[in-house]
């Protein structure tokens, strides 16, 4: 699913002041070992998604700096753990555009943070269509994310499989900041 | 554009329903997250691997990694090297079974310098969640556990010789005394005992009488009160009857008591004697606890008795007297042991106090501040 890949890379870029992101595959079995889990789900009448961050506190913590301001000791683990259910829902935000942007409605859940290893019990209550698992990588740390789909319209497969990634321009200019 | 106003307003209605919803989940999650953090035991919880997925705050301490560090590890691998086979064993024996809802508990020892660890390793076959299986290892130290237990123990083999010395020492004097003090007392009564004799025998009688206490004292701290008969005691009526005995003294010395018993430990079983024995001597020791305070300060015993939270009686003791030194307070038990000059006290009473509070089962313990005073909490099945 690139547009997700897209979204997510997109988003991060910003947190870290467009610093340079590489998207690497990752093996979905490794997801559990995480230390947190961070989730969001985007739902509509043809489709649904489950968008999920995982990360280690100390390894994630300068990824959500900028966020906060501070020195890197000042930010707690629960801030971290809250910074990144903004960053879910930061990048439900984006998906949420572009989906709409292409003419599929969607809207989107509260962000919502466990520990990571429940992953393997959530994953069980998904229907799954299709999954992709990547890992950001930056100079400065990295960030595991999934994407579950679920839809029973091969139509809307297809649609997301090609959408057009030059939508994630027009929704960086679109986007409103709130401070 | 009313309609489009209601269900706008319907939704947001909707999503902050959902909010409440998530932050109570979230909150419950953390809670429960806490208590994992808090326990004094190690916790991990592996997958069918034996990678480990989530490990507490006393398993971090004693691994001595950050937790960052040991997700997706095996746990064999990160524990003591003479633990590996045996823990690498069970988890290899938990993947080869199929079984669903099972618990195999396995329990190995682990001896290092600093401490001994007991694990306890479970498979837990969800059967709900047919994807994944789960192994939980506890590991509890338990060499701090068995030191405290092994100084209670000595402390109790210690406290039970002296009471079957006590016991025996009473019983080979209750005759000879009885013989002294049957014949003190025709002397007494002789008419024909010149005045100077007499003033001699009534010395000897006050000096036995003393003799005949501390035996009876002994007697007591030796007596086995599993064999006592018990009854329905008022303890109001009996914490009434105590101090009663003891008003002139609490009188002379100014000395205000206050007595709270709360209602639903109004009536005990127990033996009768013993609790009087155990108020008679903490209220003689408080009341000579304020012998060296300054007479203008104000002077309070309070006796509380109440139901504790885990459904034993509770009786809180405290005086604001002249306190006990930290050096003496680990010694109060000791029979024979006293502070007092001579002939104010044997040094029996607080060891017979210990001794009936054992043999109903019962804890105490003593808290004592120098010029602050003295508080003693005693706690003991209600019924017993």
């Amino acid at each position: 699913m690139q547009i997700a890949r897209a979204c997510s890379q997109q988003i991060m870029s910003h947190y870290l002041n467009e610093a340079n992101i590489v998207v690497v595959d990752q093996n979905p079995d490794q997801l559990k070992y995480n230390q947190f889990m961070a989730m969001i789900r985007i739902v509509g009448e043809e489709l649904r998604l489950a968008f999920r961050a995982h990360f280690q506190i100390n390894s994630a913590r300068q990824l959500v700096l900028s966020r906060f301001g501070g020195t890197n000791e000042q930010v707690t683990g629960q801030q971290v753990v809250d910074a990144f259910k903004e960053y879910c829902n930061e990048t439900a935000g984006r998906l949420k555009y572009i989906l709409e942007s292409s003419e599929i409605p969607v809207g989107h859940s509260l962000p919502f943070a466990v520990r990571g290893f429940n992953e393997m019990i959530f994953k069980q209550h998904l229907q799954v269509t299709d999954e992709d698992c990547w890992t950001l990588k930056s100079d400065v740390g990295q960030l595991d994310c999934s994407l579950y789909l679920y839809t029973t319209q091969h139509s809307v497969l297809e649609k997301l499989h090609h959408l057009d990634l030059k939508l994630l321009d027009s929704a960086d200019h679109e986007s409103v900041e709130i401070f | 554009m009313r309609p489009l106003l209601e269900s706008s307003q319907n939704i947001l209605y909707e999503r902050l329903s959902a909010q409440d919803v998530f932050e109570a989940l979230e909150s419950s999650l953390l809670v429960s997250e806490s208590i994992l953090d808090q326990l004094p035991v190690i916790v991990v919880i592996t997958d069918e691997y034996s990678r480990i997925l989530r490990i507490n705050q006393a398993g971090v301490s004693h691994l001595q990694h950050d937790e960052g560090q040991l997700l997706g590890k095996q746990l064999p691998d990160v524990v003591k090297s003479d633990l590996r086979d045996k823990m690498g064993a069970f988890f290899n024996q938990g993947s080869r079974t199929n079984q669903v809802s099972q618990r195999i508990q396995h329990v190995i020892e682990s001896n290092d310098d600093q401490s001994q660890i007991l694990w306890q390793l479970s498979h837990i076959f969800p059967t709900k969640h047919k994807g994944f299986r789960l192994s939980v290892a506890v590991g509890s130290n338990t060499s701090q556990l068995q030191r405290a237990y092994q100084s209670k123990l000595l402390e109790n083999s210690k406290i039970a010789a002296i009471s079957t010395l006590a016991g025996g020492v009473a019983h080979e004097m209750n005759n000879p005394l009885a013989i002294i003090m049957g014949y003190l007392h025709r002397l007494q009564q002789d008419k024909d005992i010149s005045k100077d004799s007499l003033s001699y025998v009534n010395k000897i009688i006050k000096a036995t009488d003393r003799l005949v206490s501390i035996v009876s004292h002994l007697n007591s701290f030796s007596e086995d009160t599993s064999k006592a008969e018990r009854s329905l005691i008022d303890l109001d009526h009996l914490l009434s009857r105590v101090t009663l005995f003891l008003d002139k003294k609490l009188k002379e010395k100014s000395i205000k008591i206050v007595t709270t018993v709360e209602p639903e430990v109004k009536e005990v079983l127990g033996v009768y004697n013993q609790f009087v024995r155990i108020f008679e001597c903490l209220l003689s020791n408080s009341i000579d606890a304020f012998d060296k305070v300054d007479e203008s300060r104000d002077k309070t015993i309070e006796i509380r008795i109440c139901k504790g939270s885990d459904s034993k009686l509770r009786i809180f003791f405290s005086d604001n007297g002249v306190g006990i030194d930290k050096e003496i307070l680990s010694r109060v038990y000791e029979p024979f042991f006293t502070t007092k000059d001579v002939g104010r006290g044997q040094g029996l009473g607080l060891s017979v106090v210990y001794n009936i509070i054992q043999m109903h089962a019962g804890d105490i313990s003593i808290k004592s501040e120098k010029a602050q005073g003295t508080r003693v909490e005693m706690s003991m099945p209600i019924g017993s």
